[in-house]
């Protein structure tokens, strides 16, 4: 029975290595029973680090439509859930009226004229879907109480049409970047994984992965730059994402090795620091001490 | 990503009734975790999916997305899982980083923390202590170093240690209330729609106008936006400080009891003591004197700030936060350090407000002055009347 764990994990870390994510077991484990006990998955994590891409990759694994919510301060249920279309209700009553017919309030409040949004597209899905809720602390807390229905129990009530609960339980993945606390209702309804920075030697996995171009000599100079580069004090250390856009950098300069003089590469450096502190905080006596 | 724990760390001998998982359930909720009786479903679900004789390596890894929530939980679940499960293999030197056992923890917590790091009073190095005021307060620089930054304040009005009374906490706990009201539910200055709101937002409506074709109209309300700051309460208990620490820390439970705040407290380390706080129990009065007792000498403000803000995540720093230091500024970190932590606490739109025991601001540490500009709100809170007036102003 272990064994066959151990082959699913390993399974799922092949599929999502050919859909173009690298994860390790822990991570692995974390999927395997999202999709088994059917609980949503909280990610939680630096930006950067791969959590809307592990939602994107999860979704080619399972091969199960790929449905984004990304939620903002004001996000509400009209934008989240279901609208209704009033513009067509209207013209329904209208050519009612026309033909002399009674409005049939029941018919005007039905699904041909309920616009379906993420969330309710995703429990309606009838193949099943891969649902992300991309940085769910940007919304606000009354959006995050709504969730909890849908989370928990996999339905969401329409008051004109009732409970309209999934036929295929969705893979959901919520992502938080930590601008604000999460609530404890809805953490405890999820499963919980803290993606943290890669070391080394998974990042120059990654960027092989991601920018097969580059030689891979500056692969891993980068890969161990980059990683040096998160140990010092920044306001915005630099994600994965950071990473591979500086080798591609790299590599449109045709480089095939970290030239000896740092400094001629500062330039490149806009694709890994982010705000004006770190740019000034990294010095040319700091870029000499990080290229050893 | 996270480190996978090798299964070969764990003897043969693994045994795993399922009885015992309650009483992991309970050792975690000790430690500060927050593990349901759902949760405890989950772990025996998980074990059916994996069958017997499987791995402890593999259900320590199945069983953390369960048992955890938040990146604290993530960080401590593995050594947790090792002292329950496997304590015949704990050396001497592992230990579990975070809060500890809740009900016996708060001096503990301290303690453990001060005993850390510290060699004894005025063993750390004083680097941002100096004060900035004058020559003749640095003339005085020798001995707040040694006697601690509040310490050579005049002597308090009230005497906190010796005379608390149930009435004081009271009085606090008014005081708490009082401020309660000032800071929930502020208004903003920006609008949302709000069905109950009772301005009309002409925009969208026109939009909903032009959408029905003229034929309707669907009016959209609005109202302010209302603002409910999210209080994080950092107070300083290093030895200069033990005469408020006391006080403070009594505040903090009265804040804690009308308040969603989050409380932390530090001198060369922090830790976290809102769980502590937040029970209410005649026991947890006396912990909280023993909090003060035996204070050492080193305080680490900047790099405490750094770390709960910033390094840890133990609290989100947004427009939404209010950070209140409880300190007399005397700090052995690098002088501008503090002004570049409460720079970036600024940067995410957090407001630091600065609760001081001492005279005035202008006396206080070198790192205090390079930092003033970073903090929005001073309050003198040197006893219970001036902290009263200084909460009465608060905004």
């Amino acid at each position: 029975m272990g064994d066959q764990l151990d082959s699913t994990l390993q399974s799922i870390r092949t599929d999502l290595f050919r859909a173009g994510y690298l994860c390790d077991h822990q991570l692995a484990g974390s999927i395997h029973l999202a999709m088994k006990l059917e609980r949503p998955l909280l990610l939680e994590g630096d930006a950067g680090v791969g959590k809307t891409a592990l939602a994107t990759a999860v979704s080619e694994m399972v091969s199960r439509s790929f449905i984004r919510l990304q939620c903002f301060e004001g996000l509400d249920h009209h934008d989240a859930v279901y609208e209704w279309n009033y513009g067509r209700q209207l013209t329904e009553i209208r050519l009612a009226e026309a033909s002399a017919q009674r409005v049939d309030s029941a018919a005007i409040y039905s699904e041909d004229f309920l616009i379906q949004k993420p969330i309710l597209r995703a429990l309606k899905e009838q193949e099943g879907a891969v649902l992300l809720i991309d940085e769910i602390d940007r919304s606000d807390e009354a959006f995050e109480a709504y969730l909890l229905e849908a989370l928990s129990d996999y339905q969401i009530s329409i008051p004109e049409l009732g409970t309209v609960k999934s036929t295929v339980v969705p893979i959901v993945i919520l992502t938080s970047n930590g601008t604000r606390d999460l609530s404890d209702a809805l953490r405890r309804r999820c499963l919980y994984h803290y993606l943290e920075y890669p070391d080394v030697s998974r990042e120059t996995e990654i960027l092989r992965l991601k920018v097969p171009e580059a030689d891979l000599h500056l692969i891993e100079q980068a890969a161990q730059f980059v990683n040096m580069l998160r140990k010092e004090d920044l306001e915005k250390r630099p994600g994965i994402a950071e990473s591979i856009d500086w080798l591609k950098a790299l590599t449109l300069y045709g480089l095939q090795s970290l030239p000896e003089d740092p400094v001629s590469l500062r330039g490149s450096l806009s694709c890994l620091l982010k705000t004006a502190r770190d740019r000034s905080d990294v010095s040319d006596d700091t870029l000499q001490r990080l290229f050893g | 990503m996270s480190v996978m724990t090798p299964c070969s760390d764990y003897s043969d001998d693994w045994n795993l009734p399922v009885v015992r998982i309650a009483e992991f359930c309970r050792y975690l909720r000790e430690n500060g975790m927050r593990t349901t009786t759902r949760d405890a479903e989950l772990f025996i679900e998980v074990l059916d999916l994996i069958g017997n004789g499987a791995d402890p390596g593999r259900i320590e890894q199945l069983w953390r997305p369960i048992a955890c929530s938040s990146l604290r939980d993530w960080k401590i679940w593995s050594e947790l899982f090792r002292l329950f499960w496997f304590p015949h293999r704990v050396k001497g030197t592992v230990k579990v980083t975070g809060t500890t056992r809740r009900s016996r923890q708060l001096r503990e917590v301290i303690e453990q923390a001060q005993s850390a790091t510290e060699a004894g009073p005025g063993a750390a190095s004083v680097v941002g202590d100096s004060p900035a005021a004058s020559n003749q307060d640095q003339s005085q620089n020798t001995t707040q170093k040694s006697a601690g930054g509040a310490s050579v304040v005049d002597p308090l009005g009230r005497d906190f240690q010796s005379q608390w009374l149930p009435s004081d906490l009271t009085t606090l706990e008014r005081t708490a209330r009082s401020v309660r009201a000032q800071l929930l539910n502020v208004p903003t200055r920006r609008w949302r729609i709000s069905s109950r709101g009772r301005d009309l937002n002409l925009r969208k409506t026109t939009e909903s106008i032009i959408r029905l074709g003229g034929d309707g109209v669907i009016p959209k309300w609005q109202s302010h936006r209302r603002q409910t700051p999210q209080v994080v309460m950092i107070i300083d208990v290093s030895r200069s400080m033990e005469a408020y620490a006391g006080f403070y820390l009594r505040l903090a439970r009265a804040f804690s009891r009308c308040l969603p705040v989050k409380v932390f407290v530090f001198h060369v380390r922090y830790a976290e003591i809102t769980d502590l706080l937040v029970r209410d129990n005649p026991q947890i009065q006396e912990k909280i004197d023993a909090v003060t007792a035996g204070f050492q000498g080193g305080t680490k403000i900047a790099s405490s700030l750094k770390n709960i803000c910033f390094e840890d995540n133990a609290v989100s720093v947004n427009r939404r936060t209010r950070v209140w230091v409880f300190s007399d500024g005397f700090d052995t970190d690098e002088p501008d350090q503090l002004r570049s932590v409460l720079g970036r606490i600024r940067g995410r739109g957090g407001h630091v407000d600065w609760f001081y025991p001492n005279k005035t601001v202008a006396g206080m540490s070198q790192c205090i002055q390079l930092a003033r500009v970073f903090v929005k709100n001073w309050y003198s809170a040197g006893n219970l009347d001036e902290l009263e007036t200084s909460l009465r102003q608060m905004r």
